[in-house]
């Protein structure tokens, strides 16, 4: 029977082709507006998401003894390179270290404090250019870290091979064609001991480059092998009292237990600085979410005024079927079934709008996609930022959003049907 | 005889104030079972009126109207639409059909209102084509007809759900006579067949002398009723 009424009501719109046509093309303008919307909200925030990962995750906490933690860096939120200055020593104490391990809400099964060195001499270069460059490095200190890959893979952990991931761009730099080409070749490092004054280099092989970000670790990432391997050539001679220093804490924090801002207070109070990924990351996010909800806005707006379209198109329908409906009442049908007819109707124009408002958003979606990623479009330096993400969710709440919106702008004409006396209406002209 | 139709006292009332207009006064009525009744007046007597009342079309603004022994006015609108679906009939002056939908979909209307079986439907609606001899006409659009065939597919239509009572508004109006001659022996031809009630609102004095009973209006009051000669009762 349902099936029935949806039937009748397409014969019926299809009566009046030209008038249904330009309703479903409001609705379906709407509907590819706001999807496209969607789509793009989906995209950067998955993109934003991603970033963070990139950084650790949200649950993770950089602590320093009591200046600006510069490992973490970021394009968008700048880094100066300055740090603050503190009379305090500049790294940890022991005490220190299981002071902060104890805190409540520290994860200590996912907490490093690696052994860092600090004032290095060491350059980079490779058998592709004579230049040498300013190497500082970073090792994955957790699996959380979910970096975006251009080419390769990242350092496996329980390797003993001296391994490099170079950050997009850094390649050319050093002389090879591409970033791709730059798979699979030998690096050379080089190290001064700050007693001996000798010189060792490590050849390390890059066994991948990191995909372009916004937010990013800036620096390259070695595997544990090689940093185990330069920390102990580099403290060789070094008194004990310089071995093991830890200049830096980065811990996971089990959110269950404290929120980020409690645990950040606390670390505050014992006069230790913190950053967290959504400091870095919350001033990108918050930008892109007010740029997406004033786009959503405008979609709704748009939706509305071909709601007004409904409104319109049915009228006239109740209009010009007065005697049908007066009819059909005197026939016996009820004012519930009227009703329901021209529901029905208002809701299969929001149905073929909708359907082909989101069968066109992505077809067009994935042409933005494509544009955006070719040479010269405005997304080529990121190559994982689909800015348009079509989640089947999404397309079920907007398809079920517009049939909605339709259904109740089709309330009004249906009423206004549903209320026709028989007699006023077959005596109509 | 039985009695199907009591009104009593019937009042009504179009407008307010100085467009109050008194369509029918204290009219009292009782039509039986099988009988052919013939409403007959002036334009402007309350004859349609009176139809639609009686049809339960429209709401009196006094009196009562009782359909089988049933008070009309204490019926849910569910009840009413039921029967006006399963037990009236109606035949309209300027036919009411849906012009460009096939004769065989006019007719098929009140059963689909009334969720008849598919398998039902089209043998009740080939039954009621073939009784209006519009046999070979079902595919046409309706809208194509001659005025006399029109009338025919609104017969088919009232007679498709076997209605006890047909209400009939100027059957004949729009035809001319040889083809009116024909739509008066379908009605009268189910009237006597199936002991169908007729009610017929008509000027035609033809075909009001047909009718067992001729009730004559004038401003909205009975003045006479008459009989077929030859009826006995």
């Amino acid at each position: 029977m349902t099936v029935g009424i949806f039937k009748t009501a397409n014969r019926r719109l299809w009566r009046n082709k030209a008038r249904s046509f330009l309703t479903i093309m409001a609705i379906f303008v709407g509907s590819m507006t706001v999807m496209l919307i969607f789509a793009i909200n989906n995209g950067v925030s998955r993109f934003i998401d991603e970033q963070t990962r990139n950084l650790g995750g949200e649950e993770y906490i950089m602590i320093t003894p009591g200046s600006n933690a510069s490992a973490l860096t970021s394009v968008l939120t700048g880094t100066n390179n300055l740090t603050e200055y503190s009379s305090r020593d500049n790294f940890f104490t022991a005490a220190q270290v299981q002071e902060i391990k104890n805190l409540p809400g520290i994860d200590a099964k996912n907490f490093y404090a690696p052994k860092t060195l600090q004032n290095t001499s060491a350059y980079l270069t490779s058998n592709q250019t004579k230049k040498k460059f300013n190497f500082t490095y970073t090792t994955l200190l957790s699996e959380d870290y979910d970096i975006a890959m251009g080419y390769g893979e990242l350092p496996r952990p329980d390797t003993d091979a001296y391994e490099i991931v170079l950050q997009s761009g850094m390649a050319e730099v050093l002389g090879f064609a591409s970033d791709e080409a730059a798979l699979g070749e030998p690096l050379k490092i080089v190290y001064q001991n700050p007693y001996s004054r000798r010189y060792r280099t490590f050849v390390a092989r890059i066994v991948g480059v990191t995909s372009a970000n916004i937010a990013t670790i800036n620096q390259p990432i070695i595997s544990t092998a090689l940093e185990t391997a330069i920390y102990n050539f580099y403290t060789e001679y070094a008194p004990d009292s310089q071995k093991g220093q830890i200049y830096y804490i980065k811990t996971r924090v089990d959110l269950s237990k404290t929120t980020m801002q409690e645990l950040q207070q606390t670390l505050a109070e014992k006069g230790f600085y913190s950053t967290t990924v959504n400091d870095m990351m919350g001033e990108m996010r918050g930008f892109f979410e007010i740029v997406v909800k004033l786009l959503m806005v405008l979609g709704w707006i748009t939706l509305i005024t071909s709601a007004i379209g409904v409104v319109n198109t049915l009228l006239i329908s109740v209009e010009e079927r007065t005697r049908e409906i007066g009819l059909n009442k005197a026939l016996g049908m009820s004012s519930l079934k009227i009703f329901a007819n021209f529901s029905a109707e208002a809701i299969s124009l929001g149905f073929w709008g909708v359907t082909f408002g989101i069968i066109v958003a992505m077809i067009a979606g994935n042409f933005i996609n494509d544009f955006a990623h070719q040479a010269g479009g405005f997304l080529e330096m990121f190559p994982t930022f689909e800015l348009c993400q079509f989640a089947f969710n999404d397309i079920v709440v907007v398809g079920l959003i517009v049939m909605a919106i339709a259904f109740l702008a089709g309330t009004i004409p249906a009423a206004r049907a549903a209320r026709k006396n028989p007699i006023d209406a077959l005596r109509y002209e | 005889m039985q009695k199907v139709i009591e009104v009593k006292n019937l009042w009504k009332v179009y407008g307010k104030r100085r467009a109050r207009f008194t369509a029918l006064k204290r009219l009292s009525l009782d039509i039986y079972k099988g009988e052919s009744v013939a409403i007959v007046g002036k334009s402007g007597s309350g004859k349609s009126t009176l139809m639609h009342l009686l049809a339960l079309l429209d709401k009196p603004t006094k009196g009562t109207i009782k359909i089988e022994g049933l008070d009309a006015s204490k019926l849910r609108a569910r009840k009413i639409n039921r029967l006006r679906n399963r037990s009236f009939g109606f035949v309209f002056q300027q036919f009411f059909m849906n012009s460009n939908e096939t004769v065989y979909e006019n007719v098929l209307l009140p059963l689909k209102i009334a969720h008849t079986r598919r398998g039902n439907r089209k043998r009740l609606a080939l039954e009621a084509l073939k009784s209006a001899g519009l046999k070979d006409r079902a595919k046409d659009k309706a809208g194509e007809l001659s005025g006399g065939h029109k009338q025919r597919v609104c017969i088919a239509r009232a007679i498709v759900n076997n209605p006890q009572f047909i209400f009939a508004d100027e059957p004949t109006g729009n035809l001319d006579s040889v083809t009116g001659e024909k739509i008066i022996q379908l009605l009268f031809g189910l009237n006597q067949r199936n002991g169908t009630t007729l009610v017929i609102v008509t000027h035609d004095e033809d075909l009001a002398a047909r009718c067992d009973r001729q009730i004559h209006l004038r401003d909205g009051e009975i003045i006479n009723i008459t009989k077929k000669k030859g009826v006995k009762k």
